[in-house]
């Protein structure tokens, strides 16, 4: 085993130098030591250089966009819609490729982030606001997308029954702000009410089916959750 | 039939509330500090992966602790039964590395083989050094098994024979705490060892120095010291013979991990140890290491009794028990903790001295086992960690280091050259690269 003559110590790791003061142990090569790790291999290094891109790009383009807006000012907000337009569809990427959100979560912010797109772009796509007037987003689209979800989710738990409890409280949530849309119609800010009535028929049936088939684990899963 | 066993899979998944060290680590986890340490066990014989690999497996239902993923409540994080298999991997070069969960199906413990040996690498927030070690011995012995040879544990290794016991699982820091005085551990902000950092986020630099146990027994009892008090008292001597330690104002603070249940008869295999410092000050341009073995030693007289540890047990879970902490949202928990840990915790120790302890092993193993070993992570603010550990006759320190130089390890190890020690140095070359 090669000794460093200055340090007073055995080095039994291959190399030609010593791990302590560097001095040279290379005429000390024949004599007797091991590899005591692997072989460095190149790390993998993590390529963020697209994330940043896209938001950088993101920013500028907001920028931009109110700038322009701002510069050309006759009276319509458009700079907020594309910019809303634009941080939707970051945030769509971002949390779609992300691989340590839950799905269930990425379902139920994909139909939050989407209904609020909408409803901006409704309120600012129109001149002379009123509540009254944001009409197809809240009247049409926001019960679709709701629907569209919470049927989605159902099918997923149905699936993969045995990880039911993974997607339990994103679609109990779901499934509360599905009622949205009926308290809109009740208080006269939306209308027709078939969309919102048949979006909250399927939360509250939902609702109803998770309480008869899996109230144990409802409870269970919330005591873990939610457990101080 | 098929709804109802999935129905009961969801209902009656296992979960345990995280003790009250594990609930730190997962909101300190960044790239630079892993929270890892790992153990390692060198075998007389090369290591065949898949009768490793199915001992790990084996092993699921009598550690069921480990087994588990970290999982996000609303108030605190918990850990749940992981159904998914453990993988095990051949060992890399980098070690002590931020264990990506999603590529470890979940766990936060890995098991790796290299040539001869076999190591365990684990989160802080599963277990200590106690409960990691008895883990990889289990783990050890079912390969022996596996592999066909005669094995009796002679009540010295868990073995997958026997059903998990409630006490291995249990919340040591719960059970002992006592809601009587509490007082913790203060020391002032700590000497930092300066250095280059190593390329790459998390980067160790390890050197394990080997040696025999009993002369350096003789050496810590000739000045009247416990291995650990020559060790740290050593370690200080060492970062205090660098000339920007010796102006410095600030105190060397060593921080030394506790295994509680020598102080109480938990079987825990989770966390269960605390820290306490021991602190140097005036330290001169020519220290005597005399002199600060006396400090090292009134500092463990003054720290390291039952009345102090069971306070600062008794303050860690006071605060983890106050009420308006446990109604916060565990997102602003989590800032609280990286404020108090990363802007003061890690600001009062310059370095770690953990003793393992001597492991102890079944004649069947003894015979079939030659060394062990332990490292620990290097965080963001402590550039140098030691951790020592003995085996029969040997005894092997490991210095793990976030910097190129290695000025404290060759003082360190020459030192104990310089006594008379014969020493074998093992590094895995992180010294050797360009600084970039």
């Amino acid at each position: 085993m090669p000794t460093c003559t200055d340090c007073h110590i055995r080095v039994s790791t291959i190399t030609d130098r010593c791990p302590l003061c560097h001095r040279s142990l290379a005429e000390q090569q024949d004599k007797a030591a091991r590899r005591t790790y692997p072989v460095e291999r190149p790390r993998q290094k993590k390529n963020n250089s697209l994330a940043r891109f896209v938001s950088l790009s993101a920013i500028c383009l907001i920028l931009l966009s109110l700038c322009i807006n701002w510069a050309t000012w006759d009276g319509w907000l458009w700079s907020i819609i594309f910019s809303v337009h634009i941080l939707y569809l970051w945030l769509v990427g971002w949390l779609t490729l992300k691989r340590s959100v839950h799905p269930g979560l990425k379902l139920m912010t994909h139909a939050l982030s989407i209904t609020l797109l909408l409803v901006v772009v409704n309120v600012l796509s129109q001149s002379n606001v009123i509540i009254s007037r944001i009409s197809w987003a809240v009247s049409y689209t926001m019960p679709i997308i709701f629907i569209g979800f919470i049927t989605v989710i159902d099918m997923i738990m149905l699936k993969k029954k045995h990880n039911l409890r993974d997607y339990l409280l994103y679609q109990l949530s779901l499934c509360v702000i599905g009622f949205i849309p009926l308290i809109l119609v009740l208080t006269g800010v939306a209308r027709p009410v078939y969309p919102s009535v048949i979006a909250a028929a399927l939360a509250g049936l939902t609702i109803f089916g998770l309480l008869i088939w899996a109230k144990k684990i409802i409870i269970a899963e919330l005591g873990r959750k939610l457990h101080f | 039939m098929a709804r109802i066993a999935d129905i009961a899979q969801n209902d009656h998944a296992i979960w345990y509330r995280l003790d009250n060290a594990a609930k730190i680590y997962p909101a300190l986890l960044n790239a630079k500090d892993s929270c890892v340490f790992r153990v390692a066990a060198l075998l007389k014989e090369v290591v065949i992966p898949e009768h490793l690999r199915q001992a790990v497996i084996d092993c699921k239902p009598r550690f069921p602790s480990f087994y588990v993923k970290l999982k996000t409540g609303f108030f605190w994080n918990y850990f749940e039964d992981n159904p998914e298999e453990p993988l095990v991997k051949p060992e890399s070069h980098f070690i002590n590395q931020h264990i990506d969960v999603q590529k470890n199906n979940g766990y936060h413990f890995t098991v790796f083989y290299y040539e001869k040996r076999i190591s365990l690498e684990a989160f802080h927030s599963l277990c200590d050094g106690v409960g990691a070690l008895e883990f990889l011995k289990a783990i050890i012995f079912r390969y022996f098994e596996r592999l066909g040879y005669a094995m009796d544990s002679e009540n010295q290794v868990l073995t997958v024979d026997q059903m998990p016991d409630q006490a291995e699982i249990e919340d040591g820091f719960a059970r002992y705490y006592l809601p009587t005085c509490r007082n913790r551990c203060r020391v002032n902000r700590a000497y930092r060892i300066q250095g280059s950092r190593l390329p790459g986020q998390g980067d160790i630099g390890v050197i394990n120095g080997k040696m025999q146990v009993e002369p350096f027994l003789r050496l810590a009892r000739n000045s009247q010291a416990t291995l650990t008090q020559y060790l740290t008292a050593l370690l200080t001597y060492c970062i205090s013979l660098d000339e920007r330690a010796s102006v410095s104002e600030r105190p060397v603070n060593i921080s030394i991990p506790v295994n509680l249940r020598a102080m109480h008869p938990s079987r825990t295999l989770r966390n269960f140890s605390l820290f306490f410092y021991t602190s140097t000050q005036g330290l001169s341009k020519n220290p005597d290491f005399s002199a600060i073995l006396e400090q090292v030693k009134e500092g463990f007289r003054q720290e390291l009794n039952d009345d102090k540890l069971q306070q600062n047990l008794n303050a860690n879970v006071a605060i983890e028990r106050s009420i308006a902490l446990r109604m916060c949202p565990l997102f602003i928990k989590n800032i609280a903790i990286r404020i108090a840990c990363g802007y003061l915790g890690s600001k009062m120790a310059t370095s770690t001295m953990s003793n393992m302890g001597r492991v102890s092993l079944p004649s069947s193993m003894l015979e079939r086992v030659e060394d062990f070993e332990c490292n620990m992570s290097v965080g963001n603010r402590a550039t140098h960690n030691v951790c020592v550990i003995s085996y029969g006759d040997k005894m092997t320190i490991s210095c793990s280091r976030a910097v190129y130089e290695t000025d404290l390890e060759r003082r360190f190890f020459t030192y104990l050259a310089a006594q008379g020690l014969d020493i074998e140095i093992q590094s895995n070359l992180r010294e050797n690269l360009e600084k970039g």
